[in-house]
């Protein structure tokens, strides 16, 4: 079976594993072979990969008994024996009568010589004990008809053990980088050609196999693949390990958030929209709620997102006007010149001849609320006159000596910081101690994480609607991880995305991954604007103002990894630390979007 | 001069106080049975079973004298829980602990991928330390300079002084080794007067010549049955 897949040009994947679970479940996903390695039982146990050397047990006999206990009487792969040499005391004959005893289809040369270096390695080789015997044990095994796999490092490592009858070679890049704690300095394209040099006596009908170094997902090895003479790959932490641990952090990550979700289901659900049970959050409840008991202006302000509108939506609901339409004004989009027309009204033939009269917005307003929307854009000029209105509650149109009374009630929201404002003098402080008789500052979601939850669970049932479907304990994971500069809106919006990406009934943390690609996208716009070059006037200072992402925003991530590419001459690791994000991302990235 | 010897086992009960290695004090390793003295500095690459229990069951043999011997230990176990098992040695009458089989000798790579597990002198001298907690007494083997500034840094002072690896029986060679050796020994003697440093006797190194020197405290002897 394995030798015929060399013509066949079938990619081999052999499982390195310790334990009978990982026995199977690499079989169940289609493993061509399993390698039973005492590195995996010490890794299952929490110990590096690197203990195989270690006196701690007797290998060979401890591997025997893992694969008679645990492997045969479950799986039907083949198996090859992870086989020490390094006991002087016993022979490669009696290593092999054991292997085949145990029912082994084959031995492999492990834990191996080829990671010891220096003196010591001599020492080994001239005791008699190093690689030397590993060769030798691989042609005992081949003599006793058993398969034989070989790890090995280099050129004249993979010619010795071609000799000595090896039927499959394993070149090894080193231990695998990544969790295990071992760093590598190898690239991808670096592997491709070690494997090649590897192999340059090595005749072609010996299938190779890579293992260790930068390769840890799938798409690595298929990049060695399409770069080298490799034509397969064993994986050992890489199978193991890394996804295990990974996927055991996740799914305690989601019953611990059963903590936060417990918390949420006891907070308290305002009618404000502003749900949440936070200190924060209660505060604001408060404070809107009294602003609800009195007709006197009110103040709003917070960042974007947080949910200024809402609540100005409410107190006017609340209020005595409150079944009536407010007139709402978003003083962004006043027309500067024309603004004070825009509120207060013209008369009729008013800067031009034949021009009728007409009302403004706060005439409108007469017995209901005016919203004034980001009341900080105002040109100072009106804010003036909104002072007279507000002490007078009289309007007069202009063109005319005629005041109208209007009786409204004023509700101010802003985004912006109103006490510099003042300080800086672009904002009257007459009109800020006018609108701000209550004043009510949202504060930004990262500051009340603990409220994510209970908003999370709100808005999804109300853009769900079916009543069916649900966040997953680790989608709360995800949303509670976030920094969420975008506030409420952006929570609703992701919510909206995540339950349009999601199937099923349970929206999983998949359906959430933009996040996080979101948050690249910023930490990297953020990192481009810090390092703008503004010409010959140098660079530009960061600031609220220049921290405007839009640019970037229009660049697709496809555009954003293929420009740094270009930019890093395809150097995959350069390119990884550019970008922020690690080589394994990055390969991923490349291979989706198909950058080669 | 009192000798060391690195072995096996312990030796057999006796009271015959007249034998010629009564007043040597054995190193117990019991893992090394049947290595070399080359071999034995490969030990721990060697995954031949667990030295560390295998070193316990031949302490608790009924009739040791766990006090005059040395026990030697694995100190990159990673399963070993460290404050227990210095606890029961000490319960069994161990005074005196070093590390062996040892990484003194890894280098380059292989020293910095074994430096995860974690294995390899730093981690032997931090090991060493806690047996000095312990109350026992801790002697490190060290097969360098820098590794025996380290351990005396680290309050360890009483110091077994490997002559290196791939060394082959040589005059000449050995003449010069020597004084190499005494220059390293003097230096850690300057570094602290009160260490006391054991020469290793390696096999492989000097032969079967019983080199004697005048600069070293005591010589060790490597004593494993064939």
């Amino acid at each position: 079976m394995i030798g015929n897949a060399t013509t066949a040009g079938k990619f081999l994947f052999g499982a390195a594993v310790g334990t009978g679970m990982t026995a199977l479940a690499a079989e169940r996903g289609g493993a061509d072979f399993l390698l039973i390695l005492n590195a995996g039982r010490l890794r299952s146990r929490g110990a590096s990969s690197l203990s195989t050397y270690l006196p701690l047990r007797d290998a060979n006999a401890w591997v025997c008994d893992i694969c008679e206990t645990e492997v045969l009487n479950h799986c039907s792969l083949p198996t090859f024996m992870g086989a020490t040499v390094s006991d002087p005391a016993v022979s490669n004959e009696d290593i092999v009568a054991k292997a085949a005893d145990t029912g082994f289809n084959g031995v492999v040369n492990f834990p191996s010589a080829w990671a010891i270096e220096g003196r010591l390695r001599q020492v080994l080789e001239r005791e008699g004990i190093g690689f030397g015997r590993e060769c030798s044990l691989i042609e005992t095994a081949a003599k006793a008809g058993l398969k034989t796999l070989a790890y090995v490092t280099n050129a004249e490592e993979a010619a010795r053990m071609a000799d000595s009858g090896a039927q499959m070679l394993c070149i090894v890049v080193g231990f695998t980088s990544g969790s295990t704690g071992v760093k590598t300095l190898h690239t991808i394209e670096g592997v491709a050609e070690i494997v090649d040099d590897t192999l340059r006596h090595v005749p072609p009908d010996i299938p190779a196999l890579v293992e260790g170094g930068p390769i840890t997902t799938p798409e690595d090895a298929l990049a060695v693949r399409r770069l080298s003479r490799a034509q397969g790959y064993i994986a050992g932490s890489t199978i193991d390990k890394i996804p295990l641990e990974e996927a055991i952090e996740q799914v305690v990550k989601s019953y611990k958030v059963i903590n936060r979700l417990s918390a949420g289901d006891m907070a308290e659900r305002g009618a404000t929209g502003l749900d949440g049970k936070t200190d924060l959050i209660g505060t604001v409840r408060r404070q809107a709620d009294a602003a609800t008991q009195s007709d006197e202006p009110v103040m709003i302000t917070g960042p974007d997102g947080t949910g200024k509108s809402r609540l100005a939506q409410h107190i006017h609901s609340s209020s005595r006007f409150g079944g009536r339409r407010p007139v709402t004004v978003n003083c962004n989009s006043l027309i500067a010149e024309e603004a004070a027309v825009q509120l207060f009204g013209r008369a009729a033939g008013h800067g031009a001849r034949g021009t009728a009269a007409a009302g403004g917005l706060l005439e409108s307003a007469h017995q209901t609320t005016l919203i004034l929307e980001e009341v900080g854009a105002l040109e100072a000029s009106v804010q003036g006159l909104l002072v007279d209105f507000i002490d007078s509650g009289r309007v007069v149109r202009f063109g005319s000596t005629l005041p109208n009374t209007v009786d409204c009630r004023i509700i101010a929201t802003s985004n912006r910081d109103l006490d510099a404002l003042v300080a800086e003098g672009s904002f009257q402080r007459d009109l800020y101690y006018r609108l701000a008789v209550h004043h009510i500052d949202i504060p930004a979601l990262a500051k009340r994480s603990d409220d994510i939850v209970v908003l999370a669970e709100r808005l999804f049932r109300e853009i769900d609607g079916t009543g069916k479907r649900k966040l997953s304990n680790a989608a709360f994971d995800v949303l509670l991880s976030h920094d969420w500069p975008g506030n409420i809106r952006e929570l609703r919006n992701a919510i909206v995305r995540a339950n349009a990406n999601a199937s099923g009934h349970l929206v999983s943390a998949k359906a959430f991954d933009f996040l996080r690609r979101h948050k690249e996208l910023r930490e990297h716009a953020a990192g481009e604007v810090e390092h703008r070059d503004d010409g010959p006037g140098g660079r530009v200072p960061v600031n609220a103002e220049n921290t405007d992402v839009q640019p970037l925003q229009a660049m697709t991530e496809r555009e954003w990894i293929a420009e740094a590419l270009r930019r890093n001459r395809f150097r995959k690791g350069q390119t990884a630390a550019e970008l922020g994000i690690s080589t394994r991302t990055l390969y991923n990235k490349i291979v989706k979007y198909g950058l080669y | 001069m009192t000798n060391l010897v690195l072995t096996d086992q312990p030796p057999e009960p006796s009271t015959d106080t007249t034998r010629p290695d009564a007043k040597n004090t054995p190193i117990i390793c019991p893992v090394l049975y049947g290595l070399t003295a080359s071999q034995s500095d490969c030990a721990i690459l060697i995954p031949r079973g667990n030295a560390n229990e295998m070193l316990m069951a031949a302490l608790q043999r009924p009739g040791i004298a766990t006090d005059t011997l040395m026990a030697a230990v694995l100190c990159a176990d990673p399963f070993i829980n460290r404050d227990k098992f210095l606890a029961r040695l000490k319960d069994i009458g161990v005074r005196r602990v070093t590390n062996w089989p040892s990484g003194i000798f890894f280098e380059g790579n292989t020293a910095t991928a074994m430096a995860t597990v974690p294995a390899g002198y730093r981690q032997e001298i931090e090991w060493l330390i806690s047996a000095g907690d312990a109350e026992l007494e801790p002697s490190m083997f060290i097969v360098s300079r820098e590794q025996g500034l380290a351990a005396i840094s680290a309050g360890i002072s009483h110091l077994i002084l490997h002559p290196g690896l791939l060394h082959e029986p040589d005059p000449i060679a050995v003449t010069q080794l020597n004084s190499s050796l005494a220059r390293v020994a003097a230096d850690l003697k300057a570094a602290n007067g009160e260490c006391t440093i054991s020469l290793y006797r390696h096999p492989s190194v000097f032969g079967n010549a019983r080199v004697d020197v005048d600069w070293a405290d005591h010589l060790l002897d490597y004593g494993v049955r064939a």
